[in-house]
């Protein structure tokens, strides 16, 4: 039984590891209010 | 290489080297590559049509050649100090604080020579710069100056993004400087597509001490880079692995508070293109424009043009295309 929870307990700390290495990390998700416009040419005034 | 023939010589062929004397060469100027690897320098000379390679140091400029630094961070100083020495003037496209800050210290010694030293004369340092100047123009004062820069160039740029990571950042906060741990401050970011949103950390990055010698009555100036999970709890490690010969699309947005006729406003601007390119066709123009005179004698960055507009089309004519974001802030 300790055994099994030693086991159990080092598998969800690997888990766990991973998914904080993971790739792309996090990105927060609030809305986006507006856009972006093209600046060249003329339009640099 | 024969002393003071009014030519540009790049030293370092990497991806932003590389894309320097491709810009130079293609505006017709006489150009010659350095690169501590022969064999490098001799790809980038077939490339360019037999530009000549240079192997070695700087011992043949003298004044009348622009000396182009496109190496390694921790490399500047020592090459500009050599290229100085000689009476060259010097673009440096380092994005390193402690480059910089080096680069700055040899101010006194640019006047006296005669030649002008541009510090940050790359993606961001660089396009961040005339970015922050342009919004800047169109206010009557600024308060506060804040970059954030997305994406990484060659291997040597992956490294130093790396190492930006694991230092010291420094922000100018109400007339001081105030020493703040590199990883920390996280904020969201809105670059343009397709980089798009991603969150931004502060770094031990170079923009700061440029835009606040720019800007020196501004009461805040910040850098943030983009960085993730994984980036952040490697970043006092040595890197897992080798870094990508070329990180892909990056993106620079520059958010400038001040007034203009009494009311609060902001400016944002922004790019997005390859990093190592971007820097390799600013270092390019930078150099353009101080053979042509465009710049004093002394140390400068490039927020210090009075007039970024020349420069942004310029950099337009050669790809590097900018963006103002409209929306909320």
């Amino acid at each position: 039984m300790s055994l099994l929870r030693r086991a159990l307990g080092a598998v969800a700390l690997g888990v766990g590891f991973a998914a904080a290495l993971r790739v792309g990390g996090f990105v927060s998700s609030e809305p986006r209010q507006g856009g972006w416009r093209d600046l060249h040419g003329p339009a640099y005034r | 290489m024969t002393t003071g023939q009014g030519r540009y010589v790049v030293v370092g062929c990497g991806r932003v080297g590389s894309r320097a004397a491709a810009v130079l060469a293609a505006a017709g100027a006489e150009v010659a590559v350095v690169d501590r690897h022969p064999a490098r320098a001799q790809q980038l000379s077939d490339l360019l049509d037999g530009v000549p390679a240079v192997v070695g140091g700087l011992d043949g400029v003298g004044r009348g050649d622009v000396v182009v630094l496109c190496v390694t961070a921790g490399d500047h100083a020592a090459l500009a100090r050599a290229a100085l020495s000689h009476s060259a003037a010097i673009i440096s496209a380092g994005d390193s604080g402690t480059d910089v800050a080096r680069l700055l210290d040899l101010d006194a010694e640019a006047v006296e020579r005669g030649v002008a030293v541009v510090a940050g004369a790359g993606f961001t340092p660089g396009l961040s710069c005339l970015l922050a100047r342009h919004a800047a123009n169109l206010l009557d004062e600024v308060d506060e100056v804040h970059v954030a820069k997305a994406g990484t160039g060659g291997p040597d740029c992956a490294r130093q993004h790396h190492a930006a990571l694991s230092g010291v950042a420094i922000d100018w906060r109400e007339g001081g400087w105030v020493r703040r741990r590199s990883g920390s401050g996280r904020q969201l970011a809105y670059f343009a597509e397709p980089v798009g949103p991603r969150d931004c950390y502060r770094a031990d990055v170079a923009d700061t001490v440029l835009l606040q010698r720019a800007f020196p009555t501004s009461l805040r100036v910040t850098a943030r880079v983009a960085a993730t999970r994984r980036d952040r709890l490697t970043a006092r490690l040595p890197m897992l692995r080798q870094p990508h010969p070329e990180g892909g699309p990056g993106a620079v947005r520059v958010e400038v508070w001040g007034r203009r006729g009494g009311q609060r406003e902001v400016v944002v601007y922004g790019s997005v293109g390859p990093p190592g390119s971007v820097a390799g066709t600013v270092a390019a123009s930078a150099a353009l424009a101080v053979a042509h005179g465009e710049l004093p004698s002394g140390v400068h960055g490039l927020a210090e043009v009075a007039d970024p507009v020349p420069w942004l089309a310029r950099l337009e004519a050669h790809g590097v295309r900018s963006a103002s974001f409209e929306g909320v802030v």
